[in-house]
């Protein structure tokens, strides 16, 4: 095996955190600066949101450490003087909910691209770069010891945003479902319509919604006066095709729900065409009045157009309704029969 | 040791939830077939056997049912209609007359495949779910792996339409704060997360475009000049004859050293040389994906010449005459396809050569 993959063996287990060697592994003199060791040990001090005074005592240890260079050295000041003041700027303004200050990428160390390269780099997208294979073996402990418990320091700092923003987009797709679920249907020609001038980057879905030449099956409800509830279910119902020429839908800001009004056209067997307008309340609630030019019998021939499941809500009330009232009335005949 | 987190983006058409089973078993075995030891034993003690998986955590990323949904609806409402409307001697053809032939074979791969394209460039709305479904899936994949100050290593293997949403989800991901009740959060800006890299087969960024553009995005690498960036690396694949990421080719200039165009693939071992599995069974693809994943060692100097070698000298379709065919029409295609140089020009393109390799399949089995 080339002596290359050795050495990059032992960078690796130095270096990268995949390949991290395990804080038992390594000698008992050494295991306190492990980056797994030193993370437990700021734990408390984590807990209590003292993460100024720690980043102040990573700065001290580095410092102090004999094993860096001075150049390596210099550089893990800079950018841990830059993750300070990050820090007291961020916990001025409220707290570390939103990262508004903080550069948690800052200590990220990239691994070794091409043939046989062994440049594990640090600070790569936060210049100057750092390569730390060329180091000698105790100077890039101590480099990559010190980046990876600043990187777990500062991903421990993130943890709340990271959770707040990742609840933020699964609220958003929950959204995203609703619309696709809940939302009035799009013909390829309507989507296309309402995919103008929305911007693709948004993270919610659309808050209106134009209807365009929306054809859909519908419910006619055709039937003498009403003047009782039976007379409700026994209206006779005949299906139609429904074109909406136009409409406008607004939806509520969880998408689950919308309202708006169309323009409807009705097409029915051996009946006139007829038009009129049509009121959407939800995926339910669809209800709309037609009008037809007079046929030869001189009758114009108005009427309902609903969604079948509003048709449902209607056909079941009367019988509902006349529980409720025969339950009331037992009620109240028990209430006047215990006053007695 | 924690495991490096891989995101697998499909391309067009239908997946099932299990959809990158066949690309997992493929990383997995890999190693072995061509000799990868450093892959499959321990370099630290040299002995110890391990896999890919032992490596990898693979997480397959979905969002083809967002395309399906609307694909569904239109046909259901589509036939439901259509009949319903013959009943009453209502002929509503002129309005729904693109679907009605929505479902004919030979114009299958323009409905399981072409058509969510088409979908995903020119429908913002469908777009915007696209990458709203895609970065949620990826941030709570890292948001889990995260927790108790974990350094996360992540990298995303894209595939054709995959290239496409891939890039726009993680552009937006890494530059646009998500709305939170406390405020515009930045938690997964590229200033607070640096994915390892990113590898593109067969990519259709550039000629699916819209905004955050391809070549001013941070879905870049950190070598690239005075961007900033959310990758490490970026691996760039394609195979001579595939016309989809022909179209209008990726190619960004001052990207620096870790922006790495790997070798075009030429040899045709199955037909549809497009396939995510004819991408990755060439080392010139999947050697140099274990190397972003693991680092230059995963796969030496020596190995990554022996393993071409050894891929090279595997036998192409015996049938002389379809293979030559094959290999003109795509050649024809692509060039046709380049001078349109659009999504039109895409969807044209990809049908025709999905049609010939399909062709060509039946021709030679």
């Amino acid at each position: 095996m080339p002596a290359s993959v050795w050495a990059q063996g032992e960078v690796a287990q130095t270096c990268d955190v995949q390949f991290l060697i395990a804080p038992d592994k390594v000698a008992e003199t050494l295991r306190p600066s492990h980056p797994d060791v030193a993370y437990g040990r700021m734990s408390e001090r984590m807990a209590r949101n003292e993460w100024v005074f720690l980043v102040d005592s990573v700065r001290r240890s580095v410092l102090a450490d004999p094993l860096l260079g001075a150049a390596e050295r210099q550089q893990l000041l800079t950018q841990l003087g830059a993750t300070y003041s990050e820090i007291v700027k961020e916990e001025a303004a409220g707290g570390r909910s939103t990262l508004q200050a903080v550069k948690t990428a800052r200590f990220g160390i990239a691994r070794p691209v091409g043939n046989d390269t062994n440049e594990y780099t640090l600070f790569l997208r936060f210049p100057p770069a750092l390569n730390v294979s060329p180091l000698d073996a105790e100077s890039r402990r101590a480099v990559c010891w010190t980046a990876l418990a600043m990187g777990r320091l500062l991903s421990a700092y993130a943890a709340p945003a990271r959770a707040s923003a990742t609840d933020a987009l699964k609220a958003a797709v929950t959204r995203w479902d609703n619309y696709g679920s809940k939302g009035y249907s799009q013909y390829p020609w309507e989507l296309a319509l309402n995919s103008r001038g929305y911007d693709a980057r948004s993270f919610d879905p659309p808050r209106t919604q134009k209807i365009l030449l929306h054809p859909a099956l519908g419910l006619e409800l055709v039937g003498s006066r009403v003047k009782s509830l039976d007379d409700l279910t026994n209206l006779q119902t005949t299906d139609v095709v429904t074109l909406e020429p136009v409409g406008y839908l607004v939806y509520n800001a969880s998408r689950s729900f919308y309202w708006g009004a169309s323009a409807i056209v009705t097409l029915a067997d051996q009946r006139r065409i007829g038009a009129g307008a049509m009121l959407h309340l939800g995926q339910s609630v669809k209800a709309g009045y037609a009008w037809r030019k007079k046929d030869d019998s001189g009758s114009r021939g108005q009427s309902f157009i609903i969604s079948a499941d509003l048709y449902q809500f209607f056909k079941d009330t009367p019988q509902k309704l006349k529980d409720w009232k025969s339950k009331a009335l037992s009620q109240g005949i028990t209430a006047l029969a215990q006053g007695r | 040791m924690a495991k490096t987190i891989l995101f697998l983006l499909h391309g067009m058409g239908r997946f099932e939830k299990e959809w990158a089973k066949e690309t997992i078993a493929q990383l997995n075995e890999l190693p072995d077939t061509y000799d990868y030891s450093w892959i499959t034993t321990d370099p630290a003690d040299g002995t110890t056997k391990r896999t890919f998986a032992d490596l990898v955590d693979c997480i397959p990323i979905q969002y083809d049912h967002v395309f399906d949904r609307y694909l569904k609806q239109w046909g259901a409402s589509t036939e439901a209609l259509s009949a319903k409307a013959k009943e009453f001697g209502v002929d509503l053809s002129r309005v729904l007359g693109w679907l009605e032939h929505a479902d004919e074979v030979e114009k299958n791969f323009f409905w399981t495949h072409v058509v969510d394209v088409l979908l995903y460039r020119f429908f913002s709305i469908v777009t915007a779910e696209v990458r709203v479904r895609v970065r949620d899936a990826i941030a709570e994949k890292l948001e889990e792996a995260s927790r108790d100050g974990q350094i996360v290593s992540a990298s995303v293997l894209a595939y054709s339409l995959g290239t496409a949403v891939a890039h726009d989800a993680l552009a937006l991901l890494g530059t646009q704060p998500i709305p939170t009740p406390a405020g515009p959060n930045n938690a997964w800006l590229a200033d607070n997360f640096t994915f390892d890299s990113i590898f593109m087969c067969a990519n259709v960024g550039r000629v699916l475009e819209t905004v955050p553009r391809v070549y001013q995005s941070v879905v870049r690498p950190a070598t690239s000049v005075d961007q900033p960036s959310y990758f490490n690396s970026y691996y760039n694949f394609r195979h001579a004859l595939d016309p989809f990421p022909a179209v209008r080719p990726f190619g960004p200039l001052g990207w620096g050293s870790r922006y790495i165009e790997g070798e075009s693939g030429t040899k045709v071992m199955q037909f549809d040389v497009h396939s995510f599995t004819h991408y990755l069974a060439d080392p010139r693809v999947h050697a140099l994906v274990y190397r972003g994943l693991f680092g230059s060692a995963a796969v030496s100097a020596p190995q990554f010449k022996k393993a071409k070698t050894q891929y090279d000298a595997l036998p192409e379709p015996k049938c002389i005459a379809e293979l030559t065919h094959f290999k003109s029409a795509a050649q024809r295609i692509i060039a046709l396809a380049q001078t349109g140089a659009d999504p039109n020009a895409l969807v044209i393109g990809g049908v025709q050569f999905l049609a010939a390799a399909e062709e060509a399949r039946v021709a030679c089995p």
